[in-house]
């Protein structure tokens, strides 16, 4: 009897060990659907609610394709990118995915992402040359060829409170911008009028996109291949001005923020005059009812210094693909004027890139929705350098964290980016 | 008959490597053959989407000419020296109190608790009491004449708010331990000695904790093995900030392999840290001699 119990068990064991077996990469012809159209597996991360906008992008497609049909997979973690690592390194990777910033650069050095150059030189439809913005081609372009395309774009904006700045009676950020004198010493006036009032007067985020807003004029560039060009007058100028303006409490670190406080809900309190972030915050901030209205982020000194962080996320394909003409024509639907309309149906959350579409930025709330353009045409991508070396972004707010605690001052600070900068980019 | 004995013997045997392959299976694929790996890999440059090359030393080179381990070691160092006195100390005074105590189960139950729950809940439950505004812990300051503080955003307080949550954290399940242990200690002894003129003191120094040493040191070498690895509370509260001042060698493997997919030197700094817990753990057996009692 117990010969047999031990037998059945270690059956029992086989049988499961077996069914934890992977499966074989599919080959074109496993790829094909019974009515000869092939498929393409698209994988994306998001929320529930995004993934829902995706899917619909995807429908439209398939229901116009004569040639492929998409298959969307869903991923709602934070653990995308490990996910594709585990894909890619069993072969199973999709054809399609997005790519987030953090593991592009290692992905196009890893070669696993398709040179897609010729497909968009040649493109006549849907998506096109002249509907990718030149910064985003320079950004996603590695070893002399374009990897990726943006899916959309998020440039940021200050947000400011209107009824606030109304009651306070401040002068609107508006009414600077039309009179070209937005500039960081009108915008260090508006916040000690806002602090005086007993308001914070601008919550500020330690991430790569608000930290060098304050530290660049349009077209500059921290970083030149394996150079750092970031010890320089300009650049120690933002920084002493975000030092000053946080020990005087005009600008409120986002990492000094009491457990269950953001930027977001303090904007939508009206405890803050003002906030910087993309066009993500708009279904929300529409929703709570604030009363609002956007402009650029101030500029050094002239208007035509002005730039602004711009957020995009490449849609890349997969260089081991079978079916890359397949895949294109998805990639230039879904990142061309139809996919981004779909995607951005209604209000939208982001700014499209590819002209045409400046209906659905323009129309409804906020008045001075035009602010969204304009960053979108003044602003400047993550850059290339800090997508190949994935740690120099963390170590670059490491040292600016140091002078937010006090434990160096703005040119130390300069300093030890520039020396940080230097040795990563020289690995 | 004998042949009957040892045909039972081979039978007994052989259900007994069935029943533990599975396990053993396990163990092997989930345990060895990773740190096996992971002493292969590092030796290589991998970011996870190609095949390795292998580099030999280069990355235990630039892992000790850089200035992060330096700074891992030392706030691991900080955290353990205070978490694993403190834990063991206050674990085995909570277990002498309960082993007094009527209700022993359900005391029991309710300090062990907080290891049955996961370390997200415990962190956002820690953030609340930790908030200087709101948090119970800055209001029982202000209740007592105190000075309150920004305890997660004070690079001088940060880590021994930490260590207070790991400690509260960790409290329970060697409470447990030690308690099974003290119940253990036979009473004729303690009897034995206050007949011979002890007091509670004497007799707790000199037998109670005698007998209960295999524990204290099973307690202090899992406590050890812990505070070297402690990732989940730094990593939830403050992601290894203000200004790198939680930033442990268990969040440096995590930054250096998931943020810079650098899997080959995040490997590299994990072996290095295997060394250290095994010195630590063979010192520690090596002193156990001294002073563990395994007669009892």
């Amino acid at each position: 009897m117990k010969k047999i119990l031990t037998v059945l068990l270690s059956l029992l064991m086989v049988l499961c060990l077996a069914a934890c077996g992977s499966n074989t990469p599919a080959t074109e012809d496993e790829t094909t659907e019974g009515d000869g159209k092939v498929t393409v597996r698209f994988m994306v991360n998001g929320s529930a609610a995004e993934l829902a906008l995706y899917q619909k992008a995807v429908d439209a497609f398939n229901a116009q394709s004569e040639t492929t049909v998409v298959e969307m997979i869903g991923d709602s973690g934070d653990d995308f990118a490990a996910v594709l690592m585990t894909q890619l390194s069993t072969n199973e990777a999709p054809d399609v995915f997005y790519s987030d910033e953090s593991s592009f650069g290692e992905l196009c050095k890893s070669d696993v992402l398709l040179d897609i150059t010729d497909y968009l030189a040649n493109s006549t439809e849907n998506l096109t040359k002249a509907g990718v913005p030149a910064n985003a081609i320079e950004s996603f372009t590695y070893d002399g060829g374009l990897r990726g395309v943006p899916v959309d774009a998020n440039p940021e904006v200050i947000y400011f409170n209107k009824t606030l700045f109304n009651e306070l009676g401040i002068k609107l950020p508006t009414e600077y911008v039309a009179e070209g004198t937005w500039t960081l010493e009108t915008f260090q006036e508006v916040m000690t009028q806002l602090k005086d009032a007993g308001k914070y007067p601008f919550v500020w985020e330690n991430w790569w996109g608000p930290i060098y807003s304050f530290l660049i004029n349009k077209g500059d560039k921290l970083f030149d291949n394996t150079t750092a060009q970031i010890d320089t007058p300009r650049v120690n100028y933002g920084m002493s001005f975000i030092e000053n303006n946080v020990k005087n409490g005009n600008i409120v670190w986002a990492g000094t923020l009491e457990s269950g406080e953001s930027a977001d809900s303090l904007f939508i309190a009206g405890d803050t005059g003002m906030v910087y972030a993309g066009r993500w915050c708009l279904p929300d901030y529409v929703d709570a009812g604030v009363d609002f209205d956007t402009v650029i982020f101030p500029y050094y000194e002239t208007a035509d210094q002005a730039t602004n962080t711009v957020c995009s996320t490449p849609m890349v394909i997969n260089s081991a693909t079978a079916n890359p003409d397949n895949c294109w024509e998805f990639v230039s639907f879904y990142c061309g004027p139809e996919g981004q309309r779909v995607r951005m149906d209604g209000q939208g959350n982001a700014v499209p890139t590819v002209p045409g579409l400046e209906d659905i930025v323009l129309t409804g709330t906020p008045e001075n929705a035009q602010a969204y353009l304009d960053a979108l045409n003044n602003g400047f991508y993550y850059s290339r350098e800090e997508m190949l070396h994935p740690g120099l972004s963390d170590a670059m707010n490491a040292e600016i964290e140091k002078m937010l605690v006090g434990d160096q001052d703005a040119a130390a600070t300069v300093a030890a980016m520039q020396a940080v900068a230097t040795e990563l980019l020289g690995e | 008959m004998k042949k009957k004995k040892s045909k039972l013997n081979r039978d007994r045997a052989i259900a007994g490597v069935f029943f533990s392959l599975p396990q053993a299976i396990s163990l092997f694929f989930l345990g060895i053959l990773p740190i096996c790996t992971a002493f292969i890999l590092s030796m290589f440059d991998w970011n996870g989407f190609r095949a390795p090359v292998f580099v030999g030393l280069d990355n235990f080179k630039y892992i000790f000419g850089h200035d992060d381990l330096g700074i891992a070691f030392k706030n691991t160092l900080y955290y353990t020296l205070i978490y694993v006195p403190l834990n063991i100390v206050l674990s085995l005074l909570l277990a002498i109190l309960l082993n007094k105590a009527k209700g022993k189960l359900f005391y029991r139950a309710v300090f062990f608790l907080p290891q049955v729950v996961t370390s997200v809940a415990i962190a956002v439950i820690w953030c609340w009491i930790f908030q200087p505004q709101y948090g119970i812990l800055n209001v029982i300051c202000q209740f007592l004449g105190l000075e309150t503080h920004e305890w997660l955003r004070d690079p001088s307080r940060v880590m021994p708010a930490i260590i207070a949550m790991s400690v509260w954290w960790g409290l329970g399940y060697n409470t447990v331990l030690f308690l099974a242990s003290l119940q253990n200690v036979p009473k004729t002894y303690l009897e034995a000695a206050e007949i011979d003129g002890c007091n509670k003191w004497e007799q707790f120094l000199h037998i109670t904790l005698p007998m209960i040493s295999p524990t204290t040191l099973l307690v202090t070498i899992t406590s050890l093995i812990n505070s070297f690895q402690v990732f989940d509370q730094c990593y939830l509260l403050t992601n290894g900030g203000p200004a790198k001042r939680t930033y442990t060698m268990a969040i440096y493997i995590y930054d250096t392999a998931f943020k810079q997919f650098k899997l080959g030197r995040a490997s590299a700094i994990s072996l290095i840290m295997f060394v250290v817990i095994v010195i630590v753990s063979v010192i520690q057996f090596i002193i156990s001699e001294k002073w563990v009692n395994y007669d009892a």
